[in-house]
């Protein structure tokens, strides 16, 4: 399978006790989405152009889905298959 | 028994390539000069480049004619960096000794690990599949009890995998290698130690100590350890080498200063061997300059701010000493010692806005022409014409001093 790398405007919070949570999102049609939970949060790499991503396994609409934020250019980005 | 690992990132430029751009992953590539020299060099390649015969350190042209369906892709070190750091960091998890060789090789010791993480090859295991889970690059992992095989084990399968050379097989594993797979044996000590008959790593070791002692000299007698897996060498404990985070100076001076040209005098004199040191230190400029005063009742005051730009120049850095001075509440009594420091080193070339880089590539070649005259002739050879007004100051040598302890003190 192929993906392709789509970058997303997300809504997150800086923890007090430091660290970073996805809350909300905008996906490409506009539609605003709520981050209901984060599962885990790991260093993995993608299946799209990535070095280093962090991996947040999220829950939408009671469904999973990978978040990657890249530090390097404070970006998140999702994985597609096309 | 010691129990060393030799790590090796596969492929390493390649492999980080490949994260940024995933299609290249069935495809032979190359990773050339930066974007500047697109033409340059071949730096590092993947299998596929390695299988069809390409060579790292041939040109590029030469190398797409053995391999028509090369892909180049510019280096991009600063993606390398990260990427090492963080498989250091994983390291890390399960030892705090590691050595570094190269961007894409560390040995590591963990015989006091075993406790915690399992036996070498357990703890091997671990790093190679953390490394791929965490950074998606491929190791292999080498275990031995000392660096010679652990490197040697390394070498031997290759991605992604794990070798061990134990005091049990390593006759039949290591012995059975090229004497020329053996760390520091070169394409010339191949050939001389070819001419003594001796062709794997077996036959050095059970070679005639004393021949090896003639033909190679002390060298021979190392070898003949290390084939014998006797190397002692410790691994390096991380950190040891600790990275430089400033440079200063400081002087306590023969009188009592009051007068504010005399203050400048002084840190033109420390700022010169600052600079000079800053410049040898290969760090880039700096970004803060950081003072401390002393006056003659042994008050001690200190302050530190950013330079306009990042600077080595003596005197910008002096320039901010003696602002920083001003701006110190010192109690205003005669000051006793000085010392200027500099911290915060970038090795980025200045941008100015409005594109005055000529002066600054004026004051760097002026930089250069003293600190030239001052290797040939001594740091005394050239002065500022400020510090001439003393003259026991302008006698002083404070760099010289700095790295070289005082001839005798009877």
């Amino acid at each position: 399978m192929e993906y392709q790398k789509v970058c997303l405007e997300v809504y997150a919070k800086f923890l007090k006790e430091g660290g970073l949570r996805p809350v909300e999102f905008l996906w490409t049609d506009g539609v605003r989405y709520k981050i209901e939970r984060v599962k885990f949060i790991e260093n993995a790499p993608s299946r799209v152009s990535s070095i280093l991503p962090v991996r947040y396994t999220v829950v939408i609409e009671g469904k999973e889905k990978y978040f990657y934020f890249e530090p390097e250019e404070m970006r998140w980005f999702v994985e597609v298959a096309v | 028994m010691r129990c060393i690992l030799h790590s090796d990132l596969n492929n390493f430029y390649a492999s980080c390539e490949i994260l940024r751009r995933p299609e290249l992953a069935d495809v032979p590539i190359a990773v050339c000069g930066s974007l500047k020299d697109r033409h340059g060099v071949v730096l590092a390649k993947n299998m596929l480049a390695k299988s069809a015969g390409v060579k790292t350190g041939e040109a590029l042209w030469q190398a797409k004619k053995k391999c028509p369906g090369l892909i180049d892709v510019p280096a991009d070190f600063p993606a390398y960096l990260r990427v090492s750091k963080a498989v250091r960091k994983i390291y890390e998890r399960f030892t705090d000794k590691i050595e570094p060789f190269g961007i894409d090789e560390c040995w590591l010791d963990v015989t006091e690990s075993k406790y915690l993480f399992g036996d070498g090859a357990q703890i091997a295991d671990r790093i190679r599949n953390t490394v791929k889970s965490e950074c998606g690059v491929t190791v292999s992992v080498g275990v031995s009890w000392n660096k010679i095989f652990a490197k040697l084990a390394s070498d031997m399968k290759k991605p992604d995998a794990v070798t061990v050379i134990s005091p049990e097989n390593y006759r039949e594993t290591a012995w059975k290698l090229p004497a020329s797979d053996l760390l520091y044996v070169g394409g010339a000590t191949a050939k001389k130690l070819r001419f003594l008959g001796i062709e794997t790593i077996g036959d050095l070791a059970r070679a005639d100590e004393g021949k090896l002692l003639q033909e190679l000299g002390k060298w021979g007698k190392v070898l003949f350890e290390y084939a014998n897996g006797r190397d002692a060498s410790p691994v390096r404990q991380s950190g040891s080498e600790r990275e430089i985070k400033s440079i200063g100076n400081s002087l306590t001076c023969y009188r009592d200063l009051s007068e504010e040209d005399e203050i400048y005098m002084l840190f033109l004199l420390l700022s010169d061997s600052v600079s000079s040191r800053l410049a040898e230190s290969g760090l880039g400029r700096a970004c803060t300059v950081k003072i401390s005063v002393t006056d003659n009742d042994l008050n001690h005051f200190g302050k530190q701010g950013r330079t306009k730009n990042p600077t080595r120049n003596a005197k910008e850095i002096a320039d901010c000493a003696i602002a920083l001075f001003r701006a110190l509440k010192t109690e205003g009594k005669p000051v006793r010692a000085l010392g200027v420091a500099v911290s915060d080193f970038t090795t980025a070339e200045q941008l100015d806005l409005f594109g005055n880089t000529e002066k600054e590539q004026k004051i760097d070649r002026a930089d250069a022409a003293i600190s030239g005259i001052r290797r040939k002739y001594g740091n005394q050879a050239i002065q500022r014409a400020t510090v001439l007004q003393d003259e026991r100051l302008s006698s002083l040598d404070i760099k010289g001093e700095h790295v070289v302890h005082p001839e005798g003190k009877i």
